[in-house]
């Protein structure tokens, strides 16, 4: 909101500087974003917060500084002499559907307007805050909506059908107007002034076109209303109307504020316009609300703000900002709160209109007390934190991907039904939930493969599956490896022992690896908790690769979900142990876990068995080299000792598996 | 015979003794272990001539022999460590030459800078909570204090999440995707009581066109005290220790008021420019002050939300966008490089 500083000068007469204003009113809750020299005048660009209807007028921001320098203000608004009358007089008739939706409603009537361009001083004026004048008799209404902060809206009297105008909720379909030329189709949720005939206004938003102040306007109609501010809220909010109207109804009128702004308004339309009030003032309107009152504790305020302030300053404080107190006992008094604040309804909002004008900056900080423990363990956290050291400990980059992504990546995982959507995405491309981080994250892999021969990348994030109200979140574990010129089989090893380094840093045992379709499940205990993918360019030439890559993904929480196995210590031993490197030409179909379960058991001398080698010979054939290591608890084994053993393994490996010895 | 024998070993022994002395390198050493020890070297010719004795003369010459080849195999052992104890060391090479490199793997820069602020918050007894990024409306703005048509739920735009099933009690829950990670509290407070201390770290999601300083989903950290007796001093303590550890002990802080509906009073904290010691520079828009994080006293409303009797425990809560925070730290100048998986980018960290 911008303010203009001769303006605010007319409500409080201060010398400071623009510099110190902008300080002084930011530390106190209304925030200046600049301020900028515009002829004779300083325009300050505020930042109102949401809280405070009241600041969005001149006479709002006045009551601030007149209390923050101390100062007097001039009055506020003058004396209403005006009849005030209840619903007619000879020239109007009003009226009011529903008064919970508009608890007050007033109008006056004014003869023999000359509608012309304003003065300068007015249109300057205007100018100055961004409005654009139009006539007079708009300029003025609009000078004191920014002056007072009362909207006001005049009618053409003689496009105001028998002068009868009624706030009601417009009918299903009604159309209007509006002053932007612009055709509104309303429905019954939104107010309107109307006539006898039709509507003419969206109460609280935009007049309309057909009865608004031209040239040949002769006699106006000036209301002033209360709405229920939800309901204003709502009516913008459906039309897409945002106006400086419709943001001060929702806020909170000041109730007491409607006649004295029409007195003002209608005296100014005098002295700028020509014209004579007739009569005066018709009004509907409920019993005047009561102040709103409750009880404040001297020692809260103390508590709360952990300062101790004096009583007398405490007070002094409120009272200048129009908060009527009375004391009940030593420590409480009773607060009663002016009908322009709508944010002031319990104790703690006391304390803010305390702390604020008193400078939070003068509270001395005070450590937190309390019970000293430690904190719980969060080990889906501690997990994560684990996942990520380890990683990035054996060169992997971690990445982070958008949580949602577009059709395309949806067919890569199931389809876009099977995905929770979000209404409105910034674009199809942030449409769909990720079920799964890796089409993103292989998005990634193709570009950095770009400009990188070989990469490791990594990402920890959540993602969505649809359930009943909400959809079921899991952390999942991603990654994308390429190495250049790797062939599949040499990129899966490099991989799987990437990641049983991982899992048995974390220690997850008895995982078990099956070919699947065409990925390779990982499983514990049962359940399958993740899968790796190797793939050539062909496989999926949507990512543009041109090398061979390995995938994975798993999820983190079952990982969690058995106590660790702690580690033991293992005695070293005594005496040397013998190693026997084999070569084996075995069949394709055989798997290193047949020879483990083979080997596992086989004897006691036999304490380690590895591959240590593996390729194929010319004429195709597949050769692994075993390792095997033999020791004894109670000697040194002798060659000939391990050779048995060894020889015995041979015969079992050759009848059970079919291999052959290599020479 | 015998002694010819025997003489032949003592001149053996001399010589070999002697030139040993002024070998000067491997090349020599090598040269004289032929000539001595070597298949066809003075040793193996004498044990030959030794083998055609009868017995006891072979036994006692044999053994003679033997000493003197131990003798000399010592003095090439000795000679072998030698030159290799004097030789290579002292090779000439570049000194200056990078050494070879050491693959190393990075962190996200935002899980290495959640982690700094994690640590410092651990470090006072703070618990960290993390909490689901779908969530009902009820918990994303109305427990906090925002009811539906609220005017303070303008200050977030937020995306809405498309229901799939319908609910079989027929009541209509709004679903979005979570504009702050302030639900996380309201859900850890049902299974909570004070005295209370916890951080919550979390992906959040603004409807907002993405631009250099603005992207649709990012971190937040916010956290929430709750005892009895809490204040705005406590609360001004906490802050302070935490960006002082952050940013350097030299850092100021100044506190403004502001407007949150889930705390009352409300503000803002910002920070003493790093980048231009407060002089004003492009960063801090020449204010000399940054906008850290907002920050308030648990509105009383909320904390009963929270199961929490407000007669009895007051509290204070905090947020913080930790993408902004982490840029100002590293000089960051683009938000969406966080999120672009490019390796240049990643690699820095």
């Amino acid at each position: 909101m911008k303010l203009s500083f001769n303006w605010l000068k007319e409500y409080v007469d201060i010398s400071a500087s623009p510099e110190e204003l902008s300080e002084k009113l930011s530390l106190s809750g209304t925030a200046v974003d600049s301020f900028t020299k515009l002829g004779a005048d300083i325009v300050f660009e505020l930042a109102v917060t949401p809280n405070r209807g009241d600041c969005l007028s001149v006479v709002g921001i006045a009551r601030e500084v007149a209390l923050l320098f101390q100062k007097p203000i001039k009055k506020l608004v003058g004396k209403v002499t005006y009849k005030i009358q209840n619903e007619r007089n000879e020239h109007i008739h009003i009226a009011v559907q529903d008064l919970t939706v508009c608890p007050k409603f007033c109008a006056l009537c004014l003869k023999g307007v000359t509608v012309q361009p304003s003065p300068l001083w007015l249109r300057e004026r205007l100018q100055t805050i961004g409005v654009r004048p139009i006539n007079n008799i708009v300029d003025v209404t609009n000078y004191i909506m920014f002056d007072l902060g009362q909207p006001l809206h005049a009618f053409d009297a003689a496009k105001v059908a028998d002068q009868y105008i009624i706030v009601r909720s417009a009918k299903n379909g009604e159309k209007l107007i509006t002053l932007d030329g612009k055709t509104r189709t309303l429905d019954e949720s939104v107010l309107v002034l109307a006539d006898t005939k039709k509507a003419l206004d969206i109460a609280g938003v935009m007049g309309g076109k057909e009865s608004e102040v031209i040239e040949e306007t002769k006699d106006i109609i000036l209301v002033a209303s209360v709405f229920e501010p939800s309901v204003i809220r709502r009516a913008y909010r459906t039309l897409g109307l945002r106006t400086e109207a419709a943001i001060r109804f929702e806020k909170g009128i000041d109730w007491h504020n409607l006649e004295p702004s029409l007195q003002k308004t209608a005296d100014m339309i005098q002295d700028v316009c020509g014209g004579i009030v007739s009569i005066g003032i018709v009004k509907v309107a409920t019993k005047d609300p009561r102040e709103i009152e409750f009880d404040v504790q001297l020692n809260y305020l103390n508590m709360l703000l952990g300062y101790e302030i004096k009583e007398t300053d405490i007070k002094a404080t409120l009272v200048g900002l129009g908060i009527k107190i009375s004391d009940k006992t030593k420590n409480v008094f009773t607060v009663s709160i002016p009908s322009w604040r709508h944010d002031i309804k319990i104790p703690a909002d006391i304390a803010e209109e305390v702390g604020r004008m008193r400078d939070y900056n003068a509270i001395p900080p005070v450590p937190l007390n309390g019970v000293i423990a430690p904190p719980p363990i969060n080990r889906l956290y501690d997990a994560k934190q684990a996942t990520r050291t380890l990683l990035a400990s054996t060169e992997f980059n971690e990445v982070y991907t958008y949580s949602y992504y577009g059709k395309k990546e949806a067919e890569f995982i199931g389809g876009a039904a099977s995905h929770v959507e979000v209404e409105n995405p910034i674009s199809p491309d942030e449409q769909y939930l990720r079920r799964s981080l890796i089409p993103l994250l292989l998005r990634k892999a193709s570009s950095n493969l770009r400009l990188f021969d070989e990469i490791k990348i990594f990402e920890l994030g959540t993602v969505f599956e649809p359930d009943s109200v909400l959809p079921k979140e899991s952390t999942m574990l991603a990654g994308v490896v390429a190495y250049k010129g790797a062939a599949l089989y040499d990129l899966y090893r490099r991989l799987k022992g990437h990641l049983e380094y991982l899992f048995t840093e974390l220690g997850v045992i008895a995982l078990s690896y099956k070919k699947e379709n065409n990925k390779i499940l990982i499983n514990r205990e049962g359940i399958d908790i993740g899968w790796i993918r190797v793939i050539s360019p062909d496989d999926e030439p949507e990512y543009k690769f041109r090398q061979n890559i390995a995938m994975f993904e798993c999820a983190i929480a079952p990982l969690l979900s058995q106590v660790s196995k702690r580690l033991r210590f293992e005695p070293i031993p005594i005496y040397p142990s013998v190693t026997r490197d084999i070569n084996f030409i075995i069949p394709d179909t055989v798997r290193y876990i047949d020879i483990v379960k083979i080997t596992e058991k086989f004897s006691p001398l036999l304490s380690n068995v590895s591959l240590s080698d593996e390729f194929r010979l010319a004429d195709g054939r597949r050769s692994i080299t075993l390792r095997f290591v033999y020791s004894s608890l109670e000697k040194t084994l002798t060659s000939s000792e391990a050779d048995a053993v060894s020889s015995e393994l041979t015969v079992l490996l050759k009848s059970r598996l079919n291999f052959e010895l290599r020479v | 015979m015998i002694d010819d024998v025997a003489q032949k070993l003592a001149n053996i022994k001399t010589k070999a003794v002697a030139e040993f002395f002024s070998l000067q390198n491997d090349a020599e050493i090598e040269k004289w272990r032929v000539k001595y020890l070597g298949r066809k070297g003075a040793l193996s010719a004498l044990f030959e001539e030794i083998g055609k004795f009868r017995t006891e003369e072979r036994q006692y010459l044999g053994k003679a022999a033997n000493e003197l080849k131990k003798e000399l195999e010592e003095k090439l052992r000795a000679a072998s460590d030698r030159t290799k104890s004097h030789g290579k060391g002292e090779e000439s090479f570049d000194e200056t030459a990078p050494g070879i490199p050491v693959p190393r793997g990075t962190k996200h820069p935002l899980t290495q800078f959640t982690d700094r602020i994690c640590a410092v918050f651990t470090s006072m007894g703070f618990e960290i909570v993390e909490d689901r990024e779908v969530e009902k409306v009820e918990y994303n703005f109305d427990k906090l204090n925002m009811p539906d048509n609220h005017p303070a739920r303008d200050m977030w735009d937020t995306f809405y999440i498309k229901s799939q099933i319908p609910p079989a009690n027929g009541m209509f829950h709004e679903v979005v995707l979570r504009t702050h990670t302030s639900p996380v509290q309201l859900r850890a407070m049902e299974t909570r009581k004070p005295p209370v201390r916890l951080v919550v770290p979390g992906r959040c999601y603004r409807h907002d066109a993405t631009d250099a300083s603005h992207e649709t989903g990012f971190y937040q950290l916010e956290g929430l005290v709750i005892d009895k007796g809490v204040s705005v001093a406590n609360m001004i303590y906490v802050l302070d220790s935490v960006l002082k550890r952050l940013f350097g002990n030299f850092v100021k802080i100044r506190i403004r008021p502001s407007f949150f509906p889930f705390v009352e009073p409300g503000h803002e904290i910002d920070m003493s420019c790093m980048i231009c010691e407060q002089k004003g520079c492009s960063v801090c828009s020449k204010t000399g002050w940054l906008e850290m994080m907002g920050s308030g006293m648990v509105h009383p409303v909320v904390l009963n939300n929270m199961g929490v009797d407000s007669e009895l425990y007051t509290g204070f809560a905090f947020g913080m966008g930790i993408d902004r925070l982490m840029m100002l730290y590293y000089g960051v100048d683009d938000i969406r490089l966080s999120y672009s998986g490019d390796l240049r980018f990643l690699k820095q960290f």
